[in-house]
C-alpha cells in the first residue's frame, strides 16, 4: 500500500507543479512539430498559424519540420513529448486518425485536443491540351478504355488517392495509378503530360488552374470551389448525386492529458485571434481551402467522416492492420 | 526586354534604402555562417527565417530569405575548403580540390578563388532568370519519370568515378551503398517498411543531413587524431583576394559551370549538389590540366563552386514560372511565397512582372554580399587553421552531434550521424570515398520512385527509358563515362580519337 | 590489396544479404496492385549490382594475391599506435554523444566534453607539471567557452530545443 500512497502523493504533486506551470503557459517558446518537409501544405498553413500565435501570445512559436513515415514519426515525438503544452503536432486530420488502423501508430483521433484552421478539398484536374471538358466525359473515357487513363496522386493513402477511390467505388471505372512524391509533384506530372488526370487537393493545383495548364472538372464536395483569379468549379454532386464529400481538414494538435490551462488559453487564442486571422483567410482563399477555425468537440465531430471514409476505403484494399470496428471507427 | 531591364532597375532602386541593404548584410551574413556549420543547412536557415520573418512586409521577407539561401550555399564551401567537411550537401564536390589547396598551404587562395566562383555562379545563374526563365522553365517541365531515373544513375556514376579515379570501381560500391541505404525506411507507394527489421526509428528512413555530417565531419575527426603527424600546411595569408587575371582565365570554365548548374537547378528535386557535380565533370572533361583534379586544382575548385551556385537562381526560375521548387530550400521559398501572399505561378510574368524582376534584384544584392563578406572574411577563418587540433576537433564533434539533432529534434539523428561517421572512417581507411554514398542518399529515393513510375507508366516497356531524347543523351553519357573507366575500351576510345593530349592529360585516371 | 580482398567479400555479404531481404518483401499479389511498384524491385536490383560490383573485386584482388593473409601483419595493424589513437578518440566522442547527452543538461555535458577531449589529448604532450596545469586551465576555459556559446547560438538564435 505505502509505495502506491506515494506515487498517488507524488503524481498529484506532480500534476500541480504542471497546473502551477500552465496557468502561465505559454512561459518560454513552444514547438509545432510538422511531420511533413518543409515547404508542403501542411508547412505552410502552420507557418502562417504559428505567425499567429506567436503574436496572440507573445512567446515564439516555432515550426520544426520532423518527416518521415507518412507523417508517424513526427506525430510520436509530439505524442511522446511531456505534457506540458509546449509541444504540438501538425497535419492532416484523415492522417492522424487512420495511424492506427494501418498500425503505423497506437493512437486514436480522441486522444488529441484539436485546432482546425483549413479545410482541403479534392479537385479532378486533367492537362489542359486534353479534350475532356466536363466530369462525364471523363467517366466515360475512362469506360472505354479501362485502366488506360492516367491518374497522378502523392501516393496511396493520399487524399488524391482517396478521392479517385471513391469516384471508383461510385462509378466503376478502372484507372492507372501513378504516384508522386506529394501533391505538388503529381499536379505537375498532369501539367507536363505525364499522366493525364490528377485529383489532388485544389491548394496545390491553385496556381496551375489559375495558369490555364490545368482544366478543373469537378471539386469533390457537394458544393462548388470558387478559386481567386478563376472562378467557380462544379460540385461532383453535379455527375454523381449519392457522392458523398469528406472534407479533409488540416490542424494543429497535442495530446489528451496537457493541463486544462494550456487548452482553455489556445482555445481562447483560437476563437479571437486565429478566427479572425485576415493573413490566414487570404490564405485560404488564394489556396482553394475552407478556412475553418474550429477547436474541441466541433473540431471532433468534423474531422470523424474523413477519418472514417479513408479506414474503410483502407481496410477494404486490405491495407489496414486493424479492423476500424476493433479501433471504434464505424463504417460510414 | 528593354522593359524588363526597366522594371530591373526600379526593382534594385527600391532596395537602395538603408533598411534594405542592412537587411541585405545581416542576412547574407547569417546565411554564410550557416552554411558552415555542418549541420544548419539552406534549408533549414531559409524555414527559420520564413517564422522569424512572418510580420515584415513581402518583399522585404523575401529579401531575407534569398540572401539567406545564397550566403548558405556559398558558406558551406568555408568549411569544406579548411576543415575537409562540406558545410551543406551542395559543397561535397567543393572538398575535392579546395581541401588539398588548403593542405598545400593555400586555403587563403582557394577561399577567394571559391568566392568569385560562387559570385560568377549566382549572376550567371540570375542573369538566366532575368532573360529566359519562361523558355527554362518548360524545360523542366521535360523531366519525366524517365529522365529523372537516368539523371540519378548518371549522378552516382560520375560521383563515383571523379572521387575515385584512381579505381571507379570503390566510388561506384559507395554510391550503390548509398542507394541501398536510401531505401531504408517507408517506400513511398506502398507504404512498406524496407530495411527496418521492426525498428520504429528506422521507418523514417536514415536521414540525408545525419549521414553527411557523420560521413564528413566525423569521420575527418577520427582521421585526424588517429593520424600521428597530421600538420596542416601553415597557410601563407598572403593575397586574399582573388587576382582577376586568374579567375579570367578560367572563364570558359566559369561559363559553362554557370549554365550547368542552373539547368541542374531548374530540374525539380535535383538540386545544388548535382549542379556542382556536373559542373565538376563537365570541366574535368575539358580541362588542359586534367590531372591535376583532385589534387588541388584551382579550375575543379572554381567549377564546383560556380555550379551549387549557379543552381540557386535556377532553382528560382521553376518556383516563380510555375511554382514547382528546383530544390528542397527552393521549396522552403516558395511556402513562403504563398505565406506572404505572393502567387508565383504560370501567370507571375503577366500578373507581376515587377516581382520577378524584384527577386533578380534580390539575388544581385545577395551575390554582391557574398562576395564582399567573403573576401573580408577569408583572413579571420584563416585563423582556425591555427587552432591546434586537439582543440579545434572536439569543437567540431560538439557542432557535428547538435547539428544533427537541431535538424529535426531528433536524438536518433545523432546516432545516424555516429553510424555514418564510423562507416565513413573505415571507408577512408580502405580508399572508399564518401562523396558517393552521400549522394547515393540523395538520389536513392528519385531512382526507386522513377524506375517504378516509369515501368508503370509504360506497363513495363523498357523502350521509353532508352529513347526520350533526353534519356537517351543521359544513358549515353553514363555509360561512355563506365566504358572509359575500363582499361581496354580506354586505350581503344583514344587511338579511335588519336589525341595525344587526351593520353597525356589522363594519366591519373589510370585504373589498375 | 589485402583490405580490398577483405572488403570485397564484405561488398558480396551485404549485397546476398540485401537481396535476400528485397526478395522477401510482400508483392500483393492478392491486392491487384500493380506488378512494377512492388518495393523488392528497386533494392533488389541495386543489390544484384552491388554483387556484381564486389566480385568483380573479389577477382581482381585474388587475381593480385590479396588472399594471401598473413598473421602476424593483421596483428600489429590491431595493435599499432593508430588503433590506440582511434580507441581513444571513439572511446570520448560516443560517450558524449551517447551517453552524457541527453543524460546530463546539454552544456554540462558539453563541458565534460570538451574538457576530458582536450585533456586526453594534451597531457602526453606537455614534460613537466608546470606546464601540464597551464594545458589543463586552458581546457577548463575552452571548455567552458565552447559550451556557453554553442548552448546560447542554438537556443536562443536558432531556437532548437537541446536535448
Amino acid at each position: 500500500m505505502q509505495p502506491t500512497k506515494t506515487l498517488v502523493l507524488a503524481a498529484a504533486i506532480a500534476s500541480l507543479a504542471i497546473s502551477g506551470a500552465a496557468a502561465d503557459w505559454p512561459e518560454k517558446p513552444v514547438t509545432i512539430i510538422v511531420p511533413w518537409s518543409a515547404g508542403g501544405s501542411t508547412d505552410q498553413v502552420t507557418r502562417v498559424i504559428a505567425g499567429e500565435l506567436t503574436e496572440a501570445l507573445g512567446q515564439e512559436f516555432v515550426v520544426v519540420n520532423q518527416p518521415g513515415a507518412s507523417g508517424s514519426i513526427g506525430t510520436k515525438s509530439a505524442l511522446d513529448a511531456d505534457k506540458d503544452g509546449y509541444t504540438w503536432a501538425a497535419g492532416a486530420a484523415q492522417d492522424l486518425g487512420s495511424y492506427g488502423v494501418l498500425g503505423m501508430l497506437e493512437t486514436a483521433i480522441e486522444d488529441w485536443n484539436l485546432f482546425l484552421d483549413v479545410a482541403n478539398v479534392s479537385v479532378v484536374g486533367v492537362n489542359a491540351d486534353l479534350p475532356y471538358e466536363d466530369m462525364s466525359q471523363l467517366i466515360d473515357a475512362m469506360k472505354a478504355s479501362p485502366g488506360q487513363i492516367t491518374v497522378a496522386t502523392a501516393g496511396i493513402s493520399s487524399a488524391g488517392h482517396n478521392a479517385i477511390e471513391q469516384i471508383k467505388n461510385a462509378t466503376g471505372i478502372e484507372y492507372k495509378h501513378v504516384t508522386y512524391d506529394g501533391g505538388n509533384p503529381a499536379v505537375i506530372a498532369t501539367v507536363s503530360g505525364e499522366t493525364q488526370v490528377t485529383t489532388q487537393l485544389a491548394a496545390e493545383q491553385a496556381e496551375m488552374i489559375r495558369g490555364g495548364k490545368i482544366r478543373p472538372l469537378a471539386v469533390l464536395s457537394d458544393t462548388a470551389l470558387e478559386l481567386d483569379g478563376f472562378g467557380t468549379i462544379p460540385p461532383i454532386t453535379n455527375w454523381l448525386a449519392d457522392y458523398k464529400a469528406v472534407p479533409n481538414y488540416f490542424g494543429i494538435w497535442t495530446p489528451k492529458g496537457v493541463p486544462d490551462a494550456v487548452i482553455a488559453k489556445m482555445t481562447e487564442a483560437w476563437n479571437s485571434s486565429i478566427a479572425n486571422s485576415e493573413k490566414l483567410k487570404s490564405y485560404a482563399a488564394g489556396r482553394g481551402a475552407q478556412f475553418t477555425p474550429f477547436a474541441g468537440e466541433e473540431a471532433q465531430a468534423r474531422v470523424m467522416p474523413a477519418i472514417q471514409a479513408f479506414s474503410w476505403l483502407m481496410f477494404d484494399a486490405g491495407k489496414a492492420a486493424t479492423s476500424p470496428d476493433e479501433l471504434g471507427i464505424p463504417r460510414p | 526586354m528593354f522593359e524588363g531591364l526597366q522594371l530591373f532597375g526600379a526593382g534594385l532602386l527600391g532596395f537602395l534604402t538603408f533598411s534594405s541593404l542592412f537587411n541585405v548584410a545581416w542576412a547574407t551574413l547569417l546565411g554564410i555562417l550557416v552554411g558552415m556549420m555542418p549541420g544548419l543547412t539552406a534549408t533549414l536557415g531559409i524555414a527559420l527565417m520564413t517564422t522569424l520573418t512572418f510580420k515584415m512586409a513581402p518583399e522585404d521577407a523575401i529579401l531575407i530569405l534569398i540572401c539567406m539561401y545564397v550566403g548558405a550555399i556559398y558558406g558551406g564551401s568555408r568549411s569544406a575548403i579548411l576543415l575537409n567537411i562540406p558545410g551543406t550537401p551542395a559543397s561535397a564536390a567543393t572538398t575535392l580540390d579546395g581541401f588539398p589547396l588548403a593542405r598545400a598551404g593555400k586555403a587563403g587562395k582557394a577561399m577567394a578563388i571559391a568566392t568569385s566562383g560562387s559570385f560568377m555562379g549566382s549572376i550567371i545563374g540570375m542573369l538566366l532568370l532575368a532573360t529566359i526563365a519562361p523558355v527554362l522553365a518548360n524545360f523542366a517541365l521535360e523531366f519525366g519519370a524517365f529522365e529523372f531515373f537516368w539523371l540519378a544513375v548518371f549522378g552516382i556514376i560520375i560521383s563515383g568515378h571523379l572521387t575515385s579515379l584512381k579505381d571507379p570501381l570503390k566510388g561506384w560500391i559507395a554510391g550503390i551503398l548509398g542507394l541501398l541505404a536510401a531505401m531504408v525506411g517507408q517506400e513511398g507507394v506502398h507504404a512498406y517498411q524496407r530495411f527496418t527489421f521492426g525498428y520504429f526509428q528506422l521507418s523514417g528512413g536514415l536521414g540525408l543531413l545525419p549521414a553527411l555530417i557523420g560521413a564528413f565531419g566525423f569521420a575527418e575527426i577520427l582521421v585526424v587524431m588517429t593520424d600521428s603527424k597530421y600538420e596542416l600546411v601553415k597557410s601563407k595569408v598572403g593575397s586574399v583576394i582573388p587576382s582577376p587575371r586568374e579567375v579570367f582565365r578560367y572563364w570558359r570554365t566559369i561559363g559553362r559551370s554557370g549554365v550547368i548548374g542552373t539547368v541542374m537547378g531548374i530540374i525539380p528535386g535535383v538540386g545544388e549538389d548535382m549542379g556542382a557535380w556536373a559542373s565538376y565533370a563537365a570541366a574535368r572533361r575539358a580541362s588542359k590540366e586534367r590531372a591535376r583534379f583532385g589534387t588541388g586544382s584551382i579550375e575543379g575548385l572554381i567549377a564546383a563552386e560556380t555550379g551549387n551556385n549557379a543552381a540557386v537562381p535556377g532553382a528560382i526560375i521553376p518556383v516563380l514560372t510555375l511554382a514547382v521548387p528546383g530544390s528542397a530550400p527552393a521549396a522552403v521559398l516558395l511556402a513562403a511565397m504563398f505565406i506572404h501572399g505572393v502567387r508565383p505561378g504560370p501567370l507571375i510574368m503577366i500578373e507581376s512582372p515587377e516581382f520577378v524582376f524584384q527577386v533578380v534584384a534580390m539575388i544581385m544584392l545577395a551575390s554582391v554580399a557574398i562576395l564582399i563578406f567573403g573576401l573580408m572574411l577569408t583572413r579571420p577563418l584563416l585563423l582556425v587553421l591555427r587552432v591546434p587540433r586537439e582543440r579545434l576537433m572536439p569543437i567540431i564533434f560538439v557542432l557535428c552531434t547538435i547539428g544533427a539533432f537541431s535538424i529535426a529534434s531528433r536524438v536518433f539523428d545523432i546516432w545516424v550521424m555516429l553510424f555514418f561517421g564510423i562507416i565513413g572512417y573505415a571507408m577512408r581507411r580502405m580508399d572508399y570515398p564518401m562523396a558517393p554514398l552521400v549522394l547515393g542518399l540523395v538520389l536513392g529515393s528519385i531512382l526507386d520512385k522513377s524506375l517504378r513510375r516509369g515501368l508503370v507508366l509504360t506497363d513495363g516497356n523498357l523502350t521509353e527509358f532508352f529513347m526520350r531524347p533526353i534519356s537517351a543523351v543521359i544513358w549515353i553519357a553514363s555509360l561512355v563515362v563506365i566504358l572509359y573507366s575500363i582499361g581496354p575500351f580506354r586505350r581503344a576510345f583514344q587511338r579511335l580519337v588519336g589525341g595525344a593530349d587526351v593520353h597525356a592529360g589522363d594519366k591519373g585516371a589510370d585504373g589498375g | 590489396m589485402k583490405a580490398d580482398f577483405v572488403t570485397s567479400i564484405l561488398v558480396i555479404l551485404i549485397g546476398l544479404g540485401a537481396f535476400v531481404t528485397s526478395w522477401r518483401m510482400p508483392r500483393y499479389e492478392n491486392l491487384q496492385v500493380n506488378p512494377y511498384t512492388v518495393p523488392g524491385i528497386v533494392p533488389g536490383i541495386l543489390s544484384l549490382i552491388l554483387l556484381l560490383l564486389g566480385i568483380i573485386m573479389l577477382v581482381r584482388s585474388v587475381i593480385r594475391g590479396g588472399w594471401r593473409i598473413e598473421v602476424p601483419g593483421v596483428a600489429s595493424a590491431l595493435f599499432s599506435a593508430t588503433s590506440g589513437r582511434l580507441v581513444v578518440a571513439l572511446v570520448l566522442t560516443l560517450g558524449y554523444a551517447v551517453v552524457l547527452v541527453g543524460r546530463l543538461p546539454y552544456w554540462l555535458a558539453t563541458v565534460v566534453f570538451m574538457f576530458l577531449f582536450v585533456a586526453a589529448y594534451e597531457w602526453p604532450m606537455h614534460a613537466n607539471r608546470r606546464s601540464r596545469v597551464v594545458s589543463l586551465v586552458g581546457a577548463v576555459l575552452i571548455a567552458a567557452i565552447v559550451a556557453v556559446a554553442v548552448t546560447a547560438v542554438f537556443q536562443q538564435v536558432f531556437l532548437v530545443r537541446l536535448p
